[in-house]
């Protein structure tokens, strides 16, 4: 299985993303950019060594003793190391013990790290950016790719971010048990952002997504091994993710235009993955309180499990989306609600919705011209159904999507000409 | 077969906003060239950054020249060719070289002292 592969395919992020929470956690935040070039020094120092010399034999540790050397080295020549002498000098004289130490409790420091990142003092989309650096070492390349940013506007949002959490100095070891559960809550928005930042197929040309989604899951299911932080809204988000993962070759064609769950190959959608997001599931039930992931994970086991999609419970999906007005009521929960409304007959209902989101929605949003197109046809106003396409198109955003309306369109065109025997 | 000194220039800009991924890429290009090369591999070594010169009868010494050059010696192969056009065309393969670096090509000196 792929995901698998990844831990060796992705060696080097997943130690910058390591090296930095364990180094930030030693050192301080206020030495964050410091730790971060001695990071990437370590990695040239790497690329010069290793690519003549050879990979070492215990890469990990190898790159995680170099960078600590160079951190320490740069600490003492700017003179700060003298601040840290008292905490560090026990460890720092056993310098094995160094790694050893670190190496034991590197998930806790990189749970506090992540924890550390989801500040309330960060507006959402700096605390996914941050974490995706900080956390889980993505470079300002691919961030920049999954945003749809100029690589120089995310490197200064970062940096803004930083300077923002520096005024907290050592702020990831500060972080007391009380203050990582009510975070909590704000790390599971930021990884569920995030997994959707991944899965989206606006970008889906981006080789990146995968990843993104993975690290997603990763730390998801890291908060789920801490017994003392896990939460049923926390099984609930991890069983959405991995519902939602299992389709995540299927969502997509070879070319990168999306494929709607109707035309998916159900074949190509990962079986295990889905059963492991039904355990997790029954886990998110022994709760009183219902999060938005319970909702959201529920309408996705219903997909999942449906032998196809005429076969989809749209009655509970239905009900399902109307909860979820109650903590999401954006236009894109409501539109999804009108095409479930029309699936399950209700025609009527479902246009009036739609043609009232229209009249009260400021932004010209292509997905609701696209649900208006949708239900006209199925009700065989063709000509209708067109126009509404030719205006999602006009306002889609992104070639894949613009792509996947032309290709609805162009089957519409088909289906609304007059039959020739 | 003969051997040959590959001294590597590179500007050390390139390497400035490499993400951790795209080093990872850079050591497997590296691994590959080597693997590829095979027996006409011989060493290699690779030079920090820090670095000093002296110059002429004075002594007179410099700093640098500092990794921010555009062009430093970053490090060299010796590799066994069997002649001077097939060391080049061996180099041809050298990953620096998609990064905008350059290989220069010298022949060790080898004349039986007998």
């Amino acid at each position: 299985m792929k995901v698998a592969n990844h831990l060796f395919d992705h060696l080097f992020r997943q130690q910058s993303g390591k090296m930095a929470s364990i180094l930030i956690g030693k050192f301080g935040f206020n030495n964050a950019e410091l730790i971060e070039d001695s990071i990437q020094d370590t990695f040239y120092t790497a690329l010069r060594l290793w690519g003549m010399k050879g990979i070492p034999e215990n890469p990990e540790a190898w790159l995680m003793k170099v960078a600590t050397n160079k951190t320490i080295n740069e600490l003492n020549k700017k003179g700060r190391h003298k601040e840290l002498n008292k905490k560090l000098v026990p460890i720092i004289e056993e310098e094995s013990d160094l790694i050893g130490a670190v190496y034991h409790q590197e998930k806790a420091i990189q749970l506090k790290a992540l924890f550390g990142c989801c500040s309330p003092l960060l507006a959402v989309k700096s605390q996914i950016m941050l974490t995706l650096k900080m956390v889980c070492g993505f470079g300002d390349k691919e961030i920049a790719n999954a945003f749809f940013m100029e690589p120089a506007a995310v490197r200064k949002a970062i940096y803004r971010a930083k300077i923002t959490l520096k005024e907290h100095q050592n702020y990831f070891l500060e972080l007391t048990d009380k203050d990582l559960q009510q975070r909590l809550p704000i790390v599971e928005m930021v990884l569920y952002l995030m997994f959707n930042e991944g899965y989206s197929t606006s970008n889906s040309e981006s080789e990146v997504n995968a990843d993104i989604c993975f690290e997603a899951m990763r730390l998801t299911e890291w908060v789920i091994d801490d017994k003392t932080l896990c939460n049923a809204s926390t099984h609930a988000l991890f069983a959405l993710m991995l519902f939602q993962f299992a389709r995540f070759e299927a969502r997509v064609d070879d070319k990168g235009i999306p494929i709607s769950i109707e035309d998916q190959n159900r074949k190509l959608w990962h079986r295990e993955l889905i059963h492991r997001g039904l355990v997790h599931q029954k886990l998110s039930r022994i709760t009183e309180r219902l999060s938005r992931f319970h909702i959201e994970s529920g309408i996705a086991a219903i997909h999942s499990t449906a032998n196809s999609y005429s076969d989809t419970d749209w009655e509970r999906i239905i009900d399902l989306y109307q909860r979820l007005l109650s903590f999401d009521d954006s236009i894109q929960v409501e539109t999804s609600l009108a095409i479930a409304l029309c699936e399950y007959g209700e025609v009527e209902k479902s246009l009036t919705l739609l043609k009232k989101l229209k009249s009260k929605s400021s932004v010209q949003f292509s997905l609701l011209f696209a649900a208006l197109g949708r239900v006209h046809a199925k009700i065989g106003e063709f000509e209708k159904a067109k126009s509404y396409y030719v205006v999602a198109i006009d306002y889609s955003k992104t070639r894949c999507e613009k792509a996947y309306l032309e290709e609805k369109l162009a089957n519409l065109v088909l289906k609304s000409m007059p039959r020739q025997n | 077969m003969n051997k040959y000194m590959l001294i590597l220039f590179e500007s050390g800009d390139s390497y400035a906003n490499m993400t951790p991924e795209e080093y990872q890429n850079e050591i497997n290009a590296h691994g590959q060239w080597i693997a590829e090369l095979g027996d006409h591999y011989d060493s290699g070594e690779p030079l920090e950054g820090d670095a000093f010169s002296v110059h002429g009868k004075d002594r007179m010494v410099t700093d640098g020249p500092y990794i921010e050059a555009k062009e430093l010696v970053s490090g060299f192969y010796i590799i066994k060719a069997n002649s001077l056009a097939e060391a080049t065309e061996l180099s041809k393969g050298c990953p620096i070289l998609n990064l905008g670096g350059s290989v220069e090509i010298r022949p060790v000196m080898h004349i039986e002292m007998k």
